[in-house]
């Protein structure tokens, strides 16, 4: 493998260059891009300027044939949180970048002027062309256009107007099997940093690869057996995501009473049953769309679809829960078409769907719009689309707009929103968001299984400290998945099946050629948050950052009445290990 | 169908809102009455007669809510086991998330089930919030959960109404169970139900209706459903071949 770099700052215009990789050797996923990012990027640098690096990874199995192997890291110092950020996505990308023998792809410099470029990746090479024509498109329409030039057996990472325009909550679009830019890595900014290095899109070539090959292909093919096997068969990853999705979530999250409601003043949306994962489903397939589908080859839990309208025509990929839950619940609208409409444009606009319904939700608390009003929802993304000064403000996420509209209740933490799961009903959430070198993230804390992994042995699990121990040795498993490139839904099949946590162990030592154990993926986890956290120390990031807001602890969630009490001493004992 | 006593406090359970509902359960707790067979005597008796594919039409319902009368009083497991005949082993292996009042069930076999409960039932989930939701998760620290210790109730009624609620993959397969059944609806509910069902569903509905045992024609249907003297509709979907 090698790594690929792009000096878009250079003299004569960009200059492109392979390398080894070196001192990076055996990384992959977040592992790389934090260490990249913390090697690399001075820590106080403009996330805009030019000593910020955009870092594009693949998976350390991505571009192999192991299962659900194709998750795709993006890294750099965040614009939205002002320290490090790993944010990452499904579709076809990983898969491609890694056959073609790229370990990464680091965008670096900026340019003189405002020139935009195009970058197309081939087994024949690398081209950088600018390209002003594509200014200002959509995803939609830049990747059909990127069809039209390059044809079909393509895939594009690419930035919508949001990442031209620099804003905040600009995602970085990735393309699925369809070729439809639908999958984003959504959180941070990233596509913000995209923009400031003037790369609109990153066609990929997949005409001559092949796959990767394992140092030990029987083994590789064994464990792969398995692996797949034990998705399978657990009712999580083998029954309840390919029928409902992620959105399977929605009733019970809105039951627990941990289901934010109308800018997180609620834990409960009566009529949230209008848009679960179960009626969501029945939608698709009832007006012939599809409410199982994969998001990448390779793909064995297949917890994606495909929206279309009353009249069958194409809208968009099946929403995600938490995306359901930010621009439905939140904002109080109950209205699938309605939200299918919204993800679509924060798709095209190249938008972190989190972030927008967040900040919806903090827009309708100012008053720009009323609670429920769908409409007003389309209005208010179109108008960041456009650019318009509101437009500009929504654009730059909940902090900046509860800032400017003069709201207190603002959900975020490092300036990013949190997500789907209210932390007063639901309190370890709350140690996680807190702590996270992410900012407010629902996947910075997974769940395998902290027996399994041997990060750490069971406190009382209803004090305070007990919940801190569960967030270290999740956030610890998580950074491990993310290296991996694997699909962090594999999480419930290791979780519950030993022998698919080994499988999975298997797959990378038949692949490298190693002998890791447990503890090493465990060290390799503590590695990531280590390198993370250490950046974010330099950039400027203390203990007093990992706070939820004040809201939290003082007004009670109904309908338990719950505030967040875990004490802030404790949160600060999270990365003690 | 004469309204009672209780007609405008179980009709505020109709309403939206959690609060109403809240009421509702202040309402069952409050009760005074010795006997609690009079409560839903304002309802109407709809049933189907339909094949088994016909039987999902009626998901929206079961994700929403529903009541049904039973023993109360029990543990959650003897609940279900005894009186709807789920045994300990889909208990043990397909309903992973149970929440009772809210509230994360750890075990069924020791958690109380009372006149005015609310139980919702649940496959695994996915996500961290879906793994520490789950009964007997490890990471149920991370949340709180309901007292347990009690497997029955002396003194306590011996007939309720405790509100339930299917969610995802136990829908298909407790759903029809519960329909066979008969489960209780609030009538705005039902109403909304029957509205928003798409043009070919309805009809085949409207042909396998019994209202108070007979057929009626779909505006006299749509008539009753929607009078404001009805709070509550008797469901019972039967499934033939």
């Amino acid at each position: 493998m090698k790594i690929l770099r792009i000096n878009m700052g250079a003299t004569g215009g960009p200059k492109v260059s392979d390398e080894p990789m070196g001192q990076y050797e055996g990384l992959g996923g977040r592992a790389l891009t934090s260490a990249i990012v913390a090697k690399e990027v001075p820590p106080l640098c403009h996330p805009l300027g030019e000593d910020n690096k955009l870092v594009i990874a693949p998976g350390l199995l991505s571009g192999t044939p192991a299962a659900i192997s194709g998750r795709i890291s993006v890294g750099c110092k965040s614009p939205l949180t002002g320290g490090i950020k790993e944010a990452n996505s499904g579709g076809q990308p990983s898969q491609v970048l890694a056959m073609l023998g790229y370990g990464a792809v680091v965008l670096e410099g900026k340019p003189k002027n405002d020139t935009l470029y195009k970058v197309f990746i081939s087994k024949d090479g690398v081209k950088v062309t600018p390209d002003n024509s594509l200014r200002l498109l959509g995803n939609y329409a830049l990747v059909e256009k990127m069809k039209k030039e390059y044809g079909e057996k393509v895939s594009c990472i690419s930035i919508g107007q949001a990442g031209e325009m620099k804003m905040s909550a600009a995602s970085i679009a990735f393309t699925d099997m369809e070729l439809r830019p639908t999958r984003h890595a959504g959180r941070g900014g990233v596509g913000a940093v995209m923009g400031a290095k003037g790369v609109k899109v990153i066609v990929v070539s997949e005409a001559g690869t092949k796959a990767r090959t394992p140092k030990n292909p029987e083994k590789f093919r064994e464990a792969n057996k398995i692996f797949a096997e034990g998705l399978k068969k657990h009712p999580v990853t083998g029954e309840g995501l390919p029928a409902y999705g992620t959105n399977v979530l929605t009733n019970v999250i809105n039951e627990a009473g941990a289901y934010p409601t109308k800018n997180f003043m609620w834990g409960r949306f009566d009529t949230c049953q209008k848009i679960s994962g179960e009626t969501q489903a029945q939608t698709e397939t009832s007006r012939g769309g599809l409410a199982t589908h994969g998001c990448h080859s390779g793909c064995v839990i297949q917890c994606s679809g495909i929206f279309v309208d009353k009249d069958g025509h194409y809208v968009t990929k099946q929403p995600e829960y938490e995306t359901v839950w930010a621009l439905g619940g939140n904002c109080c609208i109950d209205d699938l078409d309605v939200i299918a409409q919204l993800d679509r444009l924060c798709d095209d606009i190249g938008l972190d769907t989190i972030e927008m319904g967040a900040t919806i939700g903090v827009a309708m608390e100012a008053g720009l719009a009323k609670f429920g009003d769908g409409q007003a929802s389309i209005n208010l993304l179109k108008e960041v689309g456009k650019g318009s000064p509101i437009g500009r403000i929504l654009g730059n996420g909940a902090a900046i707009t509860g800032k400017v509209l003069g709201v207190e209740r603002v959900p975020v933490v490092k300036g990013q929103a949190l997500p789907a799961y209210d932390p007063r009903g639901i309190q370890g959430m709350g140690v996680t968001y807190a702590t996270s070198t992410q900012g407010a993230d629902h996947t910075a804390g997974y769940a395998v299984a902290t027996n399994i992994m041997k990060v750490g042995g069971y406190l009382d699990p209803l004090k305070p400290e007990g919940q801190v121990e569960l967030s270290r040795n999740l956030q610890i498993a998580t950074a491990a998945i993310d290296a991996t490139g694997m699909c962090l839904f594999i999480a419930f099949a290791v979780m519950d099946q030993p022998e698919t946590f080994q499988a999975l162990i298997d797959l990378l030592n038949a692949f490298y050629g190693l002998n890791l154990t447990a503890d090493d993926v465990t060290a390799l986890g503590k590695q990531i948050l280590k390198t993370e956290r250490d950046f974010n120390l330099r950039a400027g990031l203390t203990a007093k950052h990992d706070r939820l807001p004040d809201f939290f602890k003082k007004e009670a969630l109904g309908p338990h009445n719950l505030t967040f009490m875990v004490k802030d001493e404790d949160l600060d004992k999270v990365f003690n290990w | 169908m004469v309204p009672g006593n209780n007609f405008n406090l179980l009709a505020a359970h109709t309403l939206r809102g959690e609060r109403s509902e809240l009421f509702f359960i202040s309402f069952m707790e409050n009760d005074s009455s010795p006997s609690f067979k009079n409560r839903f005597h304002s309802f109407l008796p709809v049933e189907f007669n339909l094949p088994p594919d016909g039987i999902p039409a009626f998901f929206p319902l079961l994700q929403k809510g529903f009541v049904v009368k039973a023993r109360v009083g029990v543990s959650v497991q003897a609940f279900l086991g005894d009186q709807f005949g789920l045994g300990p082993e889909y208990l043990r292996d397909r309903v992973k998330t149970i929440f009772l009042d809210g509230k994360s069930v750890d075990d069924p076999d020791k958690t109380l089930i009372l006149d005015g409960s609310r139980l919702a039932l649940s496959a695994a989930l996915p996500g961290l919030a879906g793994a520490v939701l789950r009964r007997g998760s490890p990471f149920a620290g991370l949340r709180s959960r309901v007292a347990e210790g009690e497997k029955e109730r002396p003194g306590a009624p011996e007939e309720g109404f405790v509100s339930l609620k299917i969610f995802n993959l136990l829908l298909p397969e407790l759903g029809p169970l519960f329909l066979r059944k008969g489960i209780l609806i609030p009538r705005q509910d039902f109403q909304e139900f029957w509205e928003s069902l798409p043009g070919d569903i309805r009809k085949r509905l409207e042909q396998a209706i019994r209202v108070q045992g007979k057929g009626l024609p779909p505006d006299q249907i749509r008539d009753l459903i929607g009078s404001s003297s009805i709070a509550w509709i008797s469901l019972a979907v039967h499934s033939g071949s």
